[in-house]
């Protein structure tokens, strides 16, 4: 059963070879075409010398230029037939509980993937996950099922526990760069190099979840990821029977999440879908878990 | 190594275990003294115990300072201390129902702090859990999750102080199957989170599924 593994490996190296090019090209071309732009203005309006008002419609024009060459890349997605699940884990019973979720539902999918996001200093969930990742192929090999691919993603905190209220603008900067970086790199993984967007965000309660969801939303607000992917959930902890977390408050009333599940009746509410013990449902794994 | 203590002991008669967990990250003294404490030894004794296993994570140094030394003091409960373990599933299943026969023990106890994974962890396994909030815990909703679950009759809520009388309840309680069946009018019971991610997930080219 390790030629899945194997091929999971070939395709990475494949596809990260191909992605350079890609992306070379790419870069070519958005440099070339700002370039063009800027020489022809310069030639047309700013004869006798430049002033500051060419200067910024310069400025103006190469950053439409790129939104649009941005954009254009961004419209390809729509055709593929890929399943890709962005799932972010925030710390350890989080994690517990997401893969539980998950390892209790998963089903095997034509072309999937699936990313995890992590925090930087959580070496906890990453070995969580390391290990349910193992689990997960050897049940789906076990029974001749595509598994798809997988990768773990790092992020920064925002602000660390105990870090000086002065530098956080700073880590927050860094912490909003991760969670672009992990919402629009596509995986290496694939052969599908122009697999960009993940199809669904699910996240399930702690506070950079929250930051995730705000990028996502941004990125199909400004139309730079097209609006049928990025698609978003929120699930709150199983812990939470009488009161929203303050991360699944926020989320409700920005309205980030297109879905947002409680587990517990008692949190029954206009938007909100209840999904009783999700935790545990289905009750038998729908591919089985092998007791040896 | 307590399973080779258990075959000694299962020769003549039934072997019964509480195990006391009170998970990885933060310690929980208050606990700890209580389970050595001569009320609830007396008590496992009365209810047949013959075995106390904790788990006590940071505090096992502390633990062993306070840990009976003489059999006397121990009421002839073997207790047994480790820190922590990546895989508890050993301990649970000894504080389970056993079914073969070379295994012969009484349903046991698990005593554990009121954290979700704890309490998801020990629900797995035919035992019956008794959960103790910590208070010392400002923002985890311990306590929330015992009395919601209590409730919902999947386990005893004990408090520090009185988890003796918890534990005493266990053998007049009936205490209900986890886990729950798909409960009605709720959503994705049948395909769970991955059911509620397909029907997001765009399908903008045909999929054979």
């Amino acid at each position: 059963m390790n030629t899945n593994r194997d091929q999971v490996v070939q395709t990475a190296i494949g596809s990260s070879v191909v992605e350079f090019v890609k992306n070379g090209i790419f870069l070519v071309v958005v440099l070339g075409t700002g370039l063009a732009i800027v020489t022809t203005l310069i030639k047309l309006m700013a004869r006798p010398h430049l002033n500051s008002t060419t200067i910024m419609g310069t400025i103006a024009i190469v950053f439409v230029a790129g939104y649009l060459v941005f954009r254009a890349d961004a419209g390809t997605v729509r055709e593929l037939p890929t399943h890709y699940v962005l799932m972010i884990c925030g710390s350890g019973g989080h994690t517990a509980e997401m893969i539980q979720m998950v390892e209790r539902s998963i089903c095997s999918e034509e072309s999937s993937h699936r990313r995890w996001a992590v925090g930087k200093d959580d070496k906890k969930s990453y070995d969580k996950i390391m290990a349910f990742e193992h689990s997960l192929l050897d049940r789906f090999s076990h029974r001749n099922l595509d598994s798809g691919t997988f990768d773990i993603m790092l992020f920064g905190r925002a602000r660390y526990v105990h870090q000086s209220w002065l530098t956080t603008p700073f880590t927050a900067i860094l912490s909003l760069l991760d969670i672009t970086r992990i919402l629009t790199t596509s995986p290496r993984q694939r052969p599908i190099p122009t697999l960009r967007y993940p199809g669904v965000i699910v996240t399930n309660g702690p506070g950079t979840g929250f930051l995730f969801l705000l990028v996502a939303q941004v990125l199909r607000l400004i139309h730079l990821a097209p609006a049928s992917h990025m698609r978003t959930i929120y699930v709150e902890s199983w812990a939470r029977v009488k009161s929203l977390s303050l991360t699944g408050k926020l989320i409700r009333s920005l309205k980030l999440a297109d879905l947002f599940i409680v587990q517990s009746r008692s949190l029954t509410g206009p938007n909100n879908v209840v999904s009783e013990n999700l935790l545990v449902m289905p009750q038998q794994p729908r591919i089985l878990v092998d007791n040896e | 190594m307590s399973e080779a203590n258990l075959n000694n002991n299962t020769q003549n008669k039934l072997t019964r275990t509480a195990f006391v967990t009170i998970g990885a990250t933060a310690g929980f003294r208050s606990l700890l003294q209580e389970v050595v404490s001569p009320k609830f030894l007396t008590t496992l004794k009365s209810l047949n115990f013959t075995d106390l296993v904790v788990q006590c994570g940071p505090d096992l140094e502390y633990f062993e300072t306070i840990i009976p030394d003489h059999s006397q003091k121990s009421y002839g409960v073997k207790i047994t201390a480790f820190s922590y373990a990546p895989d508890l599933n050993k301990y649970f299943t000894q504080a389970s129902r056993s079914d073969d026969d070379n295994g012969k023990r009484e349903c046991g106890v698990i005593i554990s702090h009121a954290g979700s994974g704890s309490i998801i962890g020990a629900l797995e396994f035919d035992s019956k859990l008794v959960a103790v909030p910590n208070p010392e815990l400002m923002d985890n909703h311990q306590l929330e999750i015992a009395e919601e679950m209590e409730s919902q009759g999947f386990l005893i809520h004990g408090t520090l102080g009185s988890v003796a009388e918890a534990v005493e309840k266990i053998d007049t309680i009936a205490l209900r199957k986890w886990p729950p069946g798909p409960s009605p009018g709720s959503a994705y019971q049948k395909g769970g989170l991955w059911e509620a991610i397909n029907e997001l997930m765009p399908q903008s080219s045909p999929r054979s599924n």
